[in-house]
């Protein structure tokens, strides 16, 4: 839905995703090296990059709420067969995972693996309707 | 479902774009409705009837009706 959506929502969505890549930079630099000895101030410098997440997600919510019925459907559509793709995926590595037959990876990797299986899931929702 | 959006719009001279702009939803859904790949919400069905000034029963043909 966003890929398809207007120049404000586009240039909107653009800088808070700069904003997200500066600041996962920052985090990664910051703790890396300088020397941040106090835990709090670690953990916050650790999340600093979520903080922009959360205007993507005010972004995504109202575009959903703005979106006409059709809409609204086939981007139901692709985010149940993303989730769907992603407990799918994710449970099936946690099993190898258990049983020593994977290596461990990093949870950040469920959201590229979403964002892949929503993608998907909306190209095949789209199809339906044309 | 069955319609006759597309013959009701021809008869206007709208564009599928402009539709889309009368009633307030994408120009993909207008598509999509008048393919018959997608039927409508009774609310947006009553939308589309006032705009035509017909009835929905004019416009939504349903293929299941004895």
């Amino acid at each position: 839905m966003i890929f398809l959506c207007d120049r404000p929502t586009k240039v909107a969505m653009f800088g808070w995703i700069f904003t997200y890549a500066v600041l996962v930079v920052l985090s990664v630099a910051a703790l890396h090296y300088l020397s941040v000895p106090w835990l709090p101030l670690r953990l916050l410098v650790a999340l600093l990059p979520v903080v922009p997440l959360f205007g993507i997600l005010n972004l995504g919510m109202r575009k959903f709420r703005e979106a006409d019925e059709l809409q609204k459907k086939i981007t139901a559509e692709g985010i149940t067969f993303g989730f769907g793709v992603t407990t799918i995926v994710t449970l099936s590595y946690g099993f190898l995972q258990a049983n020593d037959l994977a290596p461990d990876v990093s949870f950040t990797w469920v959201w590229p693996i979403l964002g892949a299986g929503w993608i998907v899931g909306q190209l095949l929702a789209r199809r339906r309707y044309q | 479902m069955k319609n006759r959006l597309r013959v009701l719009r021809a008869e206007r001279k709208w564009s599928q774009a402009e539709l889309a702009d009368r009633l307030g939803v994408s120009r993909q859904t207008i598509n999509a409705l008048e393919i018959e790949k997608y039927d409508p919400s009774l609310p947006l069905a009553y939308k589309i009837a006032r705009l035509f000034e017909a009835t929905i029963e004019d416009i939504f043909i349903d293929e299941q009706e004895p």
